[in-house]
Parts: C-alpha cells; structure tokens; sequence
C-alpha cells in the first residue's frame, strides 16, 4: 500500500500516511513520501508542522547533519512557533551530534557552538539551559584539544623540519590567544615554552638573542600563571639552560664588540 | 480605503488620505490584518508570512511594514502585494493586505523534438511541477532552450511557450513549450578586409571556436555560436598584439545568409602600426634591484611590443610554475603587494612601460586550517602542509601544499585554499577544504577454472588506522584516517592457494617522514594431472617470502627526493613437483633468494596521482645478493651438480632505471614521456644468469605472477610477456610517448582517454643486445579510475614489428587493464 500510495496517491493521501507513519515511528518511510508533499504544502499552514516532522524524522534516523539543518529552519521560518525553542535546542544539539572526533573537520563542532551559543543568549530562563552550557562546554573543549594536537604535531614534526618550531609557537599562541581561560591553557604554555627552547638550541648563534628571549619569556608567563604547576621542575631545568646559552652568547658578542673596536684603532 | 504605497515609504503621498486622518510617523498599534485576493493560500499563512503581530505598534509608514511587504515578495508566491488601511480606530490601526496569488507550475509538455530528448532537456531546465510561474521564470525558459539548440549551430531555431490555466485544481498552470529547431547551419565563408601582416589563413587559425565548413573537420563543427565568435574575435587582437599591432581593432563584424542554409562572416580589420618597447622602468621596488626584477621580466629595449607577454611577466601565466614578478613577492612575504605595468609615453612606434610596484609590508601566516576531512586525522595532513603558522606568506609553499594533499591520495586533487588576509597585522588565515574520496579497494570473487572452484578476497585500505584495530567505535566501517596501507589477499582452489599480507607505516613514529612497510606472503601449488584433474598432495612447490623496508625523504638535493631500502627472502621448496623456471629440472630441494634493494627517485609529479599535469619522476635502483659462489670454492663447471646444489642461494644483481616526465599543454591535454632500462646480471659466470628475477616484456604489464621474483613489463601491441624468450630476458629497454586527454577528474570517478606510441624489446644477454632493435607500437585507450574499483582500462594497439621467430606483424591486441597504472 505504501509504494501504491508514494507512487500514485494524491497529495492529501501521501500527507495523510506520512503523518501516520511518523506517528509509528516509521522515520525513513515518512521522509520520503514528506519529500514529495512539500511542494504542494510550502506555504500552506501545515507545512509548519511537516517541516518539524522532517527535522523530527531526520533526527530520530540519526541524520544529524541534516536534523540540524531542517530545526535550523524551522526556528527560522515559524519564529512564532510554540515548538521555536525546542527546535532551536534540537538544532544545536543534532550538530553536536553530528560533530566528529576532534581530529576530523571542525564544520559541524563550529556549527553546533554557534547553535548553542545563540540558544543561551535567546532563552537565557529556557529549563534546557543548563544542558546547554554543558554541551557548550563539551564542544569548546574538543575544538581546543583538535588545535592543542595540530599544535603538538608542529612540536613533534619539528626536529625533522626545523620551521615546525616557528610553527608550533604560533599555534600555540593562536590557541591561547582564541581561547581565554582555556583547559589547555597550563600545558600549551609549557609546551610553548618547549618549542622555544628547543629552538633555540637548534638555532645559530647569530639568531640566538632574540629566541633565548622569546623562551625565558614563555618561561615567565608559565610562571606567572601557575606557580605550582607541575611542569615547573622540568621548565626550571630549561631556564637554567636558557640562562647559561645566554651568558655564553653575551660574552661572545662582547668579544665581537671588543675585537671590532681595537680594528678601529 | 487609503493605499499605503509602503514599497518605497518615502514616496507616500500624504495629500490622498485627508479624509482618514492618520497621522504620519506616529505609533500605532496594530488590530488586525485582514487579507483579499486569495486563491489557494489561507489569510493565516500570510500574516505568518508578514512577520507582523497583532497589538505590536507600528508606524505608518514604517520600516515594520516595509520589511513585511518584503518578506511576502521574498516567499516568491506573490505577484503583487498592496497595502491598504481598512480602518482606524483612536490609535489602533487595521490593515488589508491585497495579494496576487502566482500560479503553479502543473503539467509540462515539449514539442518538436524527440521524446527522450525532451525529458532530458526538462530535467537539465529545472522545470518542475510545483514552480511558482513567474515572467522571470517564462523568459529564462524560452531563452534557455533557444540557447541550447542555437549553440549547436541552429541558428534558425523558434521557440513557442504557452501558458495556459489548468482547470483541475486551484491556480495551476499548464505549460506547453514547441520547438522548431529548422536547419543546422554552417560556415562556408569566413571573409577578411585589411588585413596586411597576417594572412587570412594565420587569422582562421587564430580563431580557435569558429571554423568554416571543411570536408573531413571532426573535432569541431563549422557552427556560428555568437559568445565563441566573440571570443575569437578578441583572439584575433591578441593575435595582433603579440606582435606589436597594439592599436588593431576589429571595424565591423557581419554575417551575410546564403541560400543553402550557410553563413558567410565578413570581418574588416585596421591593423595599425607596429609599435617597439622603449625604456623599461621599475618604480617602487625595494626588496629587489632593477636588476633582478630583469631577470623575470626578460624585456630589451627595442623588441616588439608585445602586451600579452609583458603581461604575463609581470602578473603570471596562471600556472603553478609561472615565472614572473607578482609570484616572485607573492613568494616571498609580499601577500599584499601590487604589480602593475602601465604605458607612460608613446612616441612614434615606442612604447615607455613603467612597471608600478607597491610593496607593503611582509606577511606572516597566522593560523592554518583543515576543513572537510571527514575520515582523515589531522595529524596526517598537517605534517604534509608546506604552509606553516609563522612562516612568511608564499604562493609557491601553497601550491606545493595542494599537491602534498593530492598525493596522499585519500583526497580530491582540486583543492582550493582560502586566503584571509588581515590588512591590518599584515597577517593572513589559510584554510584549505578538502573532500574526500574512498581509497580502498575490496575483491571478492568465486570462480570456476581449472577444473575446480576458485575463491579470492581481497581487501586493500589506503587510508587505515591501525591503532584503532581494536577501538569498536572506529568501524565506520572500518578503523581509517591514519594514512597507513594495509593489504591482505587470500586465494584458493583445488589446486593452489596464496596468502599475501602488508603493511606500510609512512610516518614511523610520528615524527619523521620515514616509512615501515612489512609483508609476507605464502603459496602452494600441488601437481595437477591434466588426464583425470586429480590432485596429487604429495607433489607441491611451496613458496614462502618477506621482506621489509624503510624509505625516507631527503632534503638534498632536493625534498623531492626519496631513499629506499628493503631486506627480502624468499624460498622455494619443491616436494617433487616438475616446475619449469628456466629449464631447470629440480625435482627436490629448496632455493633460496635473499637480496638487499636500494633505490634512489624523485618525484615531483603532480597534483593528482591519477592524472599528474606537471612534475616528472625518476627512479635509479639496484638489488643484489651475497656473491656466494665467488667465496665458496665450488666448482660450477661441474656437471654432477645439479640444479639445487647449483642455485641452492641464488646470486644475481640487477639494475634499474626508470624516468617519467609530464608536459601539460592545457590541464586536460597531458603528454607522458616515459623511458626505462633493466638489466640483470651476475657475479660468476659459470653459473649465468639467474633463473628467476628476470624481465617479461610484452603485453598489458599486469603482473599475474609474481612469485619467482619476475618483472612484468607492459608493451602494449604485442602478447603479454611475447617479446621475452620463454625464461625470460636479462636485459630490456622501453620507451613511451602517451598524450592523454582528462574527460572528468570528479572524486568519484576520474576518466581520461590516452593514445600512445612505445617501442621496447628485451634481449637475453649483451651479446644480442641492440638498443635500436625496438619493437614499436601505437594504440589508443581509455582509463577509468573508481575509489571503490582502482584502476580499470582498455587499449588498442597495433604492434608494427613481429614477435621473435616470427615474421608477420603483430597487428591489433585489445589489453584489458586492471589495477595498473603506466
């Protein structure tokens, strides 16, 4: 009866049996007989309802990507639903859904913060809003671990390609600099540090001053930060390095100094 | 009733609604919202669509109200919307909302011209039922079928559209479309006036797109298409001022109609004088001497004036590898300098060209991303990225970036990076999008032959993780997105079965680009007699082998290149079985075949591995075994020794060579030169060349059978492996010309057609060695690259030489191709 009805059936017949399936939890088969009524419905006072079902259907199917798509919509097209703050929720909340691990494209992470960073500024007395600071803060947190990696892969790369030095300094500065307060904040720093000691010990002498300087500066910063981290033994040990590299290329650039000045006499 | 004319609210004309005495710019608040000229839709679903609430104040006019007309335009259901005041009542206002429905697009019908064709010609139109009809939609409509048939060169073609009501239902529309397409007209004549410098002959071939009708034209028909001819037209000034004739111009263009359903086009000229370059002179350069800016823009006082190629020099060819000034800044920080050639002087026939360049300041990239990677790890593309956070901008590290991203092959090859440039810290974002394509390959087969069942499964993952071998949740549907290669194939029958599994690791460790790859492989053929298929266990050849590789980049001298080295045994145990590898007669023994390979390559191919448009490749290797018989005192001459004491630790070195360039002449028209030697020699000889290892030459080059170590070479035009003696030769040498044409480069499939011309021959030994006994071939084919299939092809080809001890030509061979990339 269905094919007869998806193929053949009126309008009103297919809108009739989508509704019915939907209501039996027949997701992918109302969809597809949805799909054909919504020309002759768009515009119509029930398409409200059709376009929630379809998001509805697409969600309960675990098309994320696309329920969060068609809630979008909907909260957009009916702004004066009663169902507007529910769709707005589920919309955010089927991004995350939709949202891949941490080391996969970030369209869908953005996406879902958006979403939910919208829903929190909307319906800041929404009974869901607690849920949706949580998730929020889920999705902050996996964007931060996929730059704080992408960072850690310049550092890993590095002695291989020494310009991944430079690289991972920038990102993780970037990382610091996109997200304040952020997890990862204690270790991108000493990491930071890391990279910029590390570089400076591969560098030439001649670029050495200005790269000790940038090193005891993350130093400091770390330090300033979090006193009692637990990475402050170990970023003790590469000051003192630092320091001594200092001295060294001090007293080298006073004897350059020294030597070019008894050439002038 | 008052008319709001909210369209455009400054405009109301206050003067007409004296009687209700509204008061403009003042709030009201709104009562209600009554609709007329409805037809399908209810009042509801349009004050839905207005966005307007009862009881919200609202002015008259306003921007509420405005924006509400707006929305009601923007829902593309209305032809016309008017707004009235129905009624005022103290500070409470009523308005009416009169609409013009458009109707809907219901049955639609193509007239004269076949069935089939109009179904498609509907289906590419995106005429469907349900459109709202609109005069846009009508015109576009009759335009877009005018179009496609007067691009096919009918130019007579009339199109009649009509839309008549339908009665069936409420506000629908029928429409029926007639075409009368008339005769195809062609080009006889193409006429030029003034012309003095160039023959009309080198102006026809100028224009590229319009061509007069010839006897025998294939590739292009001699159709009139108005945008092509006015692109060659503006060929036809290029043309020109590639040699100086700046001021040419076209005086008229004008089509004249023959009787036989031909045109004629009459073209007049003014060629102009020829102008020279005078003086040259850089302005603003501060990174780089006038001196070195020379070098790029290779200009001389005195030479013709040529506007296309000073063009060229100074803001590039388009291409990657493009030499010019803008990509030398662009190269080197200067994201936001400008580079401009402007005439200051003419003087007579010379030109005084200024080249205008504005520095700025350098530019550092500040963040990189990656988006669309949906299976892939980041880790395994930003450790291929050449563009790194920090780094000054670089146009060439970006192009050299897209092509790491082709070469991984998990991804589509045209990839195209987005630039933010942030003015202000003179930094830039760059984000490169990325789609996926499958990069594995799964074969499962049943099969009759031989007399018995054959059963193959192969798996074949490009893209796989190990590391989540064991993680459930990685099985979508399998653990992928780590960049390793795994393959694993079994196949069986009565009467054989092999075992083959591998594994490579590109980045071992993670922190450099040194690559692990592993396999193993086993296989066992039993004696089949041919009288009774029966299978006699007792009488096998097992063979059973692995090796193991490291490869790694190098920097010098250049990070292009490539060191390989792998360990590899491999033995074979005969238990009675009579195999015949090189006419030995080895009934019971075991030889044994450890060798080491190094191999030195470059390559710089790219962007896509499929269809590389530019780079080359290049590869120097040798494999060698201990010399054991230089060491062991044994006596070769001996003819008591048999096969298995003689070659119980086979003893060979071989040696190859293989280079490949790619020429792109557009970037579908691709020319592949390939040229490559093999020989194999050996250490002693008493002992002669190696029974196994030996090169094949002849044929698809599909290697079926690879288990004695063998090279199969293709040479297409000749049957597999024809061109070698039975065991094989010790020498070859093959080279290549193959033009390949790129129909479709889409990720899920990648179609190019190839013709090609190739000459190779394998010898025995030196003595019969002669680089100049070639045997040639030419052919066309066509290749088809699927993810979820790999490689599929067929050839034709027409060998022009016999095969040895033959004297008639080979001629035409058809080669399936399967797998196997030339």
């Amino acid at each position: 009866e269905y094919q007869k009805v998806l193929n053949k059936g009126t309008t009103e017949e297919q809108y009739k049996m989508a509704v019915k399936l939907y209501e039996s939890n027949k997701f992918s088969k109302a969809l597809r007989l949805f799909e054909k009524i919504t020309p002759t419905y768009r515009g119509k006072p029930q398409m409200e309802r059709i376009q929630f079902m379809v998001a509805q259907s697409n969600f309960n199917e675990k098309n994320y990507s696309m329920s969060g798509y068609y809630f979008d919509r909907f909260a957009k097209n009916y702004p004066k639903s009663s169902k507007l703050e529910e769709a707005a929720f589920l919309s955010a909340y089927s991004y995350k859904l939709a949202s891949p691990s941490f080391s996969l494209d970030p369209t869908d992470t953005n996406k879902a913060l958006d979403a939910f960073q919208s829903f929190i500024n909307t319906y800041p007395d929404s009974d869901k809003i607690e849920e949706a600071n949580q998730h929020y803060k889920e999705l902050r947190y996996k964007l931060q671990k996929k730059y704080f990696e992408i960072a850690k892969t310049y550092y890993r790369t590095a002695e291989y390609d020494l310009r991944n030095y430079k690289a991972a300094i920038q990102a993780f500065d970037n990382l610091l600099a996109d997200f304040l307060g952020s997890e990862f904040k204690e270790e991108a720093l000493y990491y930071r540090l890391k990279a910029a000691h590390d570089f400076v010990l591969k560098s030439y002498d001649r670029r050495k001053p200005e790269r000790i300087k940038d090193a005891i500066d993350a130093y400091d910063k770390l330090k300033r930060n979090y006193p009692e981290s637990q990475f402050m033994e170990d970023s003790n040990i590469m000051l003192a390095t630092l320091q001594k590299e200092q001295v060294r290329i001090d007293a080298l650039i006073a004897k350059q100094v020294e030597v070019q000045n008894s050439k002038k006499k | 009733q008052t008319e709001i004319d909210s369209l455009s609210t400054v405009k109301i004309d206050t003067t007409s609604i004296k009687d209700t005495s509204f008061e403009k710019g003042k709030e009201y608040t709104l009562g209600g919202i009554s609709v007329t000229g409805l037809k399908k839709f209810s009042e509801e679903t349009v004050r839905v669509f207005t966005g307007l609430r009862n009881g919200q104040p609202i002015k008259l006019p306003g921007d509420k109200l405005t924006s509400a007309i707006k929305k009601l335009y923007e829902s593309k259901q209305f032809s016309n919307v008017d707004v009235y005041l129905a009624r005022l009542d103290g500070s409470t206002v009523y308005l009416q909302f009169d609409v013009l429905e458009l109707p809907q697009l219901n049955n639609i019908t193509i007239a004269g011209i076949k069935k089939g064709k109009a179904k498609e010609l509907k289906k590419d139109a995106e005429l469907k039922k349900g459109a709202m009809v609109t005069d846009n939609l009508i015109v576009t409509t009759k335009n877009y079928f005018t179009k496609k048939y007067t691009d096919k060169g009918f130019l007579k073609t009339k199109v009649n559209l009509d839309v008549k009501k339908d009665t069936s239902d409420i506000n629908i529309v029928n429409m029926a479309i007639f075409i009368d397409k008339g005769k195809k007209i062609k080009i006889k004549d193409i006429n030029f006036v003034g012309n003095k410098a160039l023959s009309d002959k080198k102006l026809k071939k100028a224009m590229k797109n319009t061509k007069e009708k010839l006897l025998g034209r294939f590739w292009k028909g001699s159709k009139y298409i108005e945008e092509d001819f006015q692109e060659d037209l503006e060929s036809i000034l290029d043309k020109y001022s590639r040699l100086g004739y700046r001021d040419a111009r076209i005086l008229s263009d004008k089509i004249s109609w023959n009787d036989d359903n031909t045109i004629d086009i009459d073209l007049e000229l003014e060629e102009g004088r020829q102008y020279r370059f005078a003086e040259i002179l850089f302005v603003g350069n501060k990174e780089y001497t006038a001196e070195q800016l020379q070098l790029y823009l290779k200009i001389e006082k005195g030479d013709v004036y040529n506007g296309a190629v000073l063009e060229e020099r100074v803001k590039g060819d388009g291409s990657p590898t493009s030499q010019d000034i803008s990509t030398l800044y662009q190269d080197n920080g200067f994201l936001f300098s400008s580079v401009n050639a402007v005439e200051t002087k003419v003087k007579n026939d010379s030109i005084t060209v200024e080249i205008r360049i504005r520095e700025d300041e350098k530019a550092r990239i500040k963040k990189v991303t990656v988006s669309g990677n949906d299976k892939t790890n980041d880790h395994v593309l930003f450790r291929e990225l050449r563009v790194k956070p920090g780094d000054l901008f670089s146009r060439s590290a970006i192009i050299r970036s897209i092509r790491e991203i082709g070469q991984l092959g998990f991804f589509d090859s045209n990839v195209s990076p987005d630039v933010i440039p942030d003015y202000q810290n003179k930094t830039a974002d760059i984000d490169f999008s990325v789609v996926e394509k499958g990069g594995s390959q799964i074969e499962l087969q049943g099969g009759y032959g031989g007399g018995s069942f054959i059963g193959t499964l192969g798996l074949s993952f490009n893209n796989f993780s190990i590391r989540n071998i064991f993680n459930k949740e990685a099985y979508k549907p399998l653990p992928m997105g780590d960049g390793q290669t795994l393959s694993l194939r079994l196949q069986t029958s009565r009467t054989y079965n092999t075992y083959s599994f591998s594994f490579t690791e590109p980045w071992l460790g993670g922190k450099k680009p040194k690559s692990l790859s592993f396999s193993v492989y086993s296989s066992n053929q039993y004696q089949l007699d041919y009288t009774t298929y029966d299978v006699d266990k007792s009488k096998s050849l097992g063979i059973i082998g692995a090796s193991v590789g490291l490869g790694q980049r190098l920097k010098w001298p250049d990070d292009f290149f490539q060191l390989s080295q792998s360990i590899s045994y491999q033995a074979l145990k005969s238990n009675n079985y009579n195999f015949g590898l090189a006419g030995l007669n080895l009934n019971n023994g075991t030889l044994n075949n450890l060798s080491y390979n190094i191999s030195l390559s470059r390559n710089s191919a790219g962007p896509s591995l499929i269809f590389p448009t530019y780079g080359s490749e290049f590869t120097v290797g040798a494999k060698a075994t201990f010399p054991y018989s230089l060491l062991n005192n044994k006596d070769y001459n001996d003819s008591s020794l048999d096969a298995v004491d003689k070659y119980k630790w086979l003893e060979y070195y071989k040696l190859n060579f293989k280079g490949k360039w790619y020429t792109a002449f557009t970037d579908k028209l691709v020319l592949m030169t390939n040229a490559e030697a093999g020989y194999l020699g050996s250490y002693n000889s008493d002992l002669g060349a190696t029974p196994v290892e030996r090169y094949f030459v002849g044929g698809d080059g599909i290697a079926a059978y690879q288990l004695d170590g063998r090279e199969t070479v293709g040479l297409r035009g000749y049957e597999n492996s024809g061109l070698s003696s039975n065991y094989g030769g010790t020498i070859y040498n093959k080279f290549q010309l193959e033009l390949r044409y790129s129909i479709t480069d889409a990720p899920s499939a990648s179609i190019y057609t190839l013709g090609f011309l190739e000459a190779g021959n394998s010898y025995d030994d030196f003595d019969e060695f002669n680089p100049f006994d070639l045997k040639r071939s030419a052919g066309v084919g066509v290749r088809i690259f699927m993810p979820a299939f790999g490689l599929l092809g067929i050839d034709f080809a027409h060998g022009f030489d016999p095969l040895p001890l033959q004297s008639e030509k080979s001629g035409w061979q058809t080669h399936f191709i399967i797998g196997k990339q030339f």
